[in-house]
């Protein structure tokens, strides 16, 4: 099925760097699993795959739900979860993930919600003594400047 | 089980025979896979089909079993052949249809909404004559064949921005969505 058009949507052409393929790990944004790290293992249709993760049972997940990753685990069509495991434990993507901008975002978010009144205090005590420090060293140099 | 979900139309297998006569003391079994929405419905539907094909009703024959039949593989995805005899507006027609799903029962209601969407062609119009699990290297339309590569690899071009839940939506937002994906 090879036309001329094919060497034009080549992925070094295109401006998209994260592609729906077999091994894509990608997060589930919506619906009930919503955070739930994911692998593609298969392609349903244009708007469905098949979903697998240890500890998690293969399912049908609509695109729609899905928000693609940078990380890709070297998985063939339909792998068994034994595969699965050894892939995603080599490319390491659950470390990587957690260490990417992306993952250190979520952990932020989560670590906010789980504050208790206790730390929301100790926060507020922390940025103000911050914020009169950089107020004082600012002061003096606004006086030196005159 | 998870995998199955909600599907309006379950496959039954109904097995039945004309009743017992002095004439017949052992009529002929018959079974048929039937698309219904319940096991009632399959029933009727199974009495239906078989008074066109043999001399037998509801009135002297008896059903003796009536089972629905599950998906083997839910969590594998496959090539669906459908063959559809429907009515529609000016005749009667017989349609092939081909659909990438993962149970029997997801492809036969994507027939159905297919059928309604761009045959404008009711559920009761619809008569499945045949369905099959088709071999990769069987299937006819183009579009079930592009799903057919190990090394399948298309990126998501818009991005759908919206809440993660429906109670964190808001009616005005401070920004239009962004909806690059690069």
């Amino acid at each position: 099925l090879s036309l001329g058009c094919a060497a034009l949507l080549a992925p070094e052409k295109m401006p998209f760097k994260r592609y729906v393929e077999i091994g894509r790990v990608a997060l589930i944004n919506y619906g009930p699993e919503f955070g739930k790290l994911v692998v593609i293992t298969d392609v349903i249709d244009q708007n469905r795959a098949l979903v697998d993760f240890p500890e998690q049972e293969r399912r049908v997940v609509n695109f729609k739900r899905l928000a693609l990753t940078d990380f890709k685990v070297d998985i063939k069509r339909h792998a068994p979860k034994k595969d699965l495991k050894k892939a995603l434990a080599e490319a390491d993507v659950l470390a990587k993930f957690k260490a990417s901008s992306w993952g250190q975002k979520l952990a932020k978010q989560v670590a906010k919600s789980e504050m208790t009144d206790f730390d929301r205090f100790k926060a507020a005590v922390a940025k103000a003594k911050k914020s009169r420090a950089v107020r004082k060293v600012f002061n003096n140099l606004k006086k030196s400047a005159k | 089980m998870v995998m199955q979900g909600n599907f309006k139309f379950h496959q039954y297998q109904v097995v039945g025979r004309h009743l017992p006569t002095a004439a017949d003391a052992n009529p002929t079994v018959y079974r048929m896979k039937v698309w219904a929405e319940d096991d009632v419905k399959a029933k009727s539907k199974f009495w239906y089909f078989l008074r066109k094909l043999r001399r037998v009703k509801k009135a002297n024959g008896q059903i003796i079993s009536v089972n629905e039949i599950f998906e083997r593989k839910p969590t594998l995805a496959k090539n669906y052949g459908v063959w559809v005899r429907y009515q529609s507006r000016t005749g009667v027609h017989n349609m092939y249809k081909e659909y990438r799903d993962v149970t029997l029962n997801g492809a036969v209601a994507q027939m159905y909404q297919e059928m309604a969407s761009r045959h404008r062609v009711r559920p009761a119009s619809i008569q499945i004559i045949k369905t099959a699990n088709v071999e990769y290297h069987s299937c006819k339309r183009a579009n079930t064949k592009q799903f057919h590569n190990e090394k399948i690899q298309f990126p998501i071009t818009h991005k759908l921005s919206r809440p993660s839940k429906p109670e964190f939506r808001t009616l005005f937002k401070a920004n239009r969505p962004n909806v690059a994906m690069f």
